[in-house]
């Protein structure tokens, strides 16, 4: 037996049984979620290569998989980050048991899983374009189920990740040269930009960030969350392995200094639009490019790239709350445009609370989840540039202003509304929204109970240096 | 005649069945253009692959135009006219098309300069396969023909790739992202016909 086989081939045959199961929701999301602590337990305890007793039963796992000549290789370095992500996918499934979803979403999204950590564990790292883009068209999948007009941000999204594919492909085959003659700088130019092309398309990097709002605005709230951090949490450590694989990247073109401006650049954007949104959908969409600049602005210093795990849980934790709240709320209306919602959080108070509270996490408000983090990020970048935190910190501070008028939008309005007896908010969903929002207190109070494990764990998916 | 010679034909092929797929108003002419699209992507790919090889490209390219085709048969009303009545749309189309070949004839230098293995032929097919396939992106909301557009860019860039990249495995999975991309296609052309016909 070996770790792809555990962590790859079996979710992905359990995601092709939860397809017949789609029909018995209950059923498949709690095989589902059984199945992803299993793993996220596993990938805890077990030692790979180490000699494993069960009984009388003695088995070693191994860390390598061999596919038509292709290796995937999933090491004990990279088990804690398989934790993380299978239990960030926990989190997502437990959410979506209150809510209305797309009748494949915990069959695709458990695919969609396996999948991206395939794609990170594949060597040559070349073939990870490929199977990036594999799991993009499962995302499309998700986004659209049928009976559903197809929304224009899945379109975008669409196109955006698969222009991003040939550049990806060029960029490695660039890279394969540079290892061939060390020292070309003009090799490496190239496949610097070809790279931060292909990862510009595909984490929605200003200016090709506009499928983001697009997408939060008209697709479904959570699925679409659960996509765009998804593809952020794991896609981000594919430029991170391509500078660990390639240092001459850096060496040559200081390559940290450009992702530093991108992340000032998509912080500020972010922080900015989110100002002036009129739907709650768009504010969700602008805070998620704010967190993507902040995620290049923690890889972009010096040992940066422990952060990345530190951010991860507030981020996921806070846009599943936010994702939560806002999918209970477009049970109830039309759309998500300001003046449709006005009032709505007074009806639907713990939905507004819940919107209001992780908009706040991931400004970095104190007693919050994301403060802790953040404020470790902002320290760190004072010191490499004044004026780069305080940017970070603008930009947090438009999406602040987002928030609060989010807030009026949803306190202010008609005096009584007008509300049938069935759109009573169910409690299991409030409990859950409740539950996330203590979280998100817990985290921010107690930051001493998760930062260091997660700071610890190291953002290299145990690519070998050629 | 060798594959060497028809290869400049080759080329001035795919441009006129990319330039088909930017002014078509029938879903079974543009179909029919994809299809014979993949006849020049093979015959360019050919120059540097073996012919049983390169067919793979001819077969999967088949397959996608077919999957969408099997899909348009049932959802045939969800295929729009962008051109409208008046003939400003084709010839604006045509113009950009020529614009693009023109921009693709004098990149030929310059990418020939990158990548050594490619002739003449094969980078003007593929740049201009490229460019038309991001300018029918540009100009186009329909699905299937954003599929259309990614499915021609694609297509270009792997009769490049194929002079670059030599690993077969690596060539097979961009067919498969074909196939995929096609069935994605196929899928959003029925999900959006559900919703109209329920």
């Amino acid at each position: 037996m070996s770790s792809p086989f555990i962590w790859i081939v079996l979710p992905g045959m359990v995601a092709l049984i939860l397809v017949f199961l789609h029909r018995y929701q209950v059923i498949s999301s709690i095989l589902a979620i059984t199945l992803s602590l299993t793993l996220a337990g596993l990938a805890w305890m077990l030692e790979i290569g180490e000699v494993i007793t069960i009984g009388s039963w003695a088995f070693i796992i191994q860390e390598q998989m061999t596919i038509l000549g292709r290796s995937f290789v999933i090491s004990n370095l990279v088990l804690p980050q398989i934790a993380i992500f299978y239990l960030s996918f926990t989190f997502w499934i437990v959410g979506a048991l209150v809510i209305p979803k797309p009748p494949f979403f915990t069959s695709l999204s458990l695919a969609s899983v396996a999948v991206l950590i395939s794609a990170l564990s594949v060597q040559p790292i070349l073939f990870a374009a490929l199977l990036l883009e594999v799991a993009v068209l499962i995302f499309v999948l998700m986004l659209t189920p049928m009976g559903q007009s197809v929304n224009r941000g899945t379109l975008r999204f669409l196109t955006y990740q698969t222009l991003g594919l040939p550049f990806i492909l060029l960029a490695g085959w660039f890279l394969s040269g540079i290892e061939l003659q060390a020292g070309n700088t003009q090799e490496i130019v190239r496949a610097a930009v070809f790279l931060g092309l292909g990862f510009s398309f595909h984490l929605g990097i200003f200016p090709l960030h506009s499928w983001i709002p697009m997408l939060t605005e008209t697709a479904h709230p959570y699925v679409t969350s659960f996509v765009i951090t998804t593809l952020l949490s794991i896609g981000i450590l594919f430029p991170v392995g391509f500078m660990q694989r390639y240092p001459s990247l850096n060496e040559n073109i200081n390559l940290l200094e450009i992702i530093r401006l991108i992340g000032v650049l998509m912080v500020l954007v972010g922080g900015i639009w989110a100002t002036f949104q009129r739907n709650l959908g768009r504010v969700l969409g602008f805070a998620m490019i704010v967190e993507i600049g902040r995620t290049f602005l923690a890889i972009s210093i010096p040992d940066g790239d422990k952060l990345l795990f530190g951010l991860l849980f507030p981020r996921v934790i806070s846009f599943g709350v936010w994702a939560l709240c806002l999918t209970k709320l477009r049970a109830h209306v039309e759309d998500l445009k300001f003046h449709t919602v006005q009032g709505y959080g007074r009806r639907y108070w713990i939905a507004g609370i819940g919107i209001v509270a992780a908009n706040f996490s991931l400004v970095g408000i104190p007693i919050l989840a994301g403060f802790p983090i953040y404020s470790i990020l902002w320290e760190r970048l004072a010191v490499n540039g004044f004026w780069i935190s305080l940017a970070a910190i603008a930009g947090s501070a438009g999406l602040m202003v987002g928030g609060i008028r989010a807030l009026a939008v949803l306190v202010m309005g008609p005096d009584e509304l007008e509300l049938e007896e069935e759109q009573e908010e169910s409690f299991f969903s409030n409990m859950l929204i409740l539950m996330g929002v203590s979280v998100l207190f817990l985290m921010g109070l107690f930051p001493q109970w998760f930062l260091p494990a997660l700071t610890s764990i190291s953002a290299n998916f145990g690519a070998p240096a050629p | 005649m060798s594959l060497t010679a028809i290869a400049p034909y080759a080329a001035a092929w795919v441009g006129v069945t990319g330039l088909i797929l930017l002014v078509s108003r029938d879903w079974r002419v543009s179909l029919s253009a994809l299809g014979a699209q993949y006849v020049g992507v093979f015959l360019l790919i050919s120059l540097v692959w073996p012919i049983e090889f390169a067919v793979i490209k001819l077969v999967s390219g088949w397959i996608s135009a077919a999957v969408l085709g099997m899909g348009l048969v049932d959802q045939s009303r969800s295929w729009v006219d962008e051109l409208g009545r008046w003939r400003s749309g084709t010839i604006f189309r045509i113009f950009i098309a020529g614009f693009v070949a023109i921009l693709a004839f004098v990149l030929i230098p310059i990418v020939g300069q990158w990548i050594l293995r490619a002739s003449d032929a094969q980078i003007f097919g593929a740049i201009l396969l490229m460019g038309l396939g991001v300018f029918h992106l540009g100009l186009t909301v329909q699905p299937i023909r954003i599929v259309l557009g990614l499915l021609t860019l694609l297509s270009g860039f792997e009769i490049i790739y194929s002079t670059m990249e030599t690993s077969l495995l690596l060539n097979g999975m961009l067919a498969l992202v074909t196939l995929g991309l096609a069935l994605t296609g196929s899928y959003l052309n029925a999900a959006s016909g559900a919703e109209a016909n329920p």
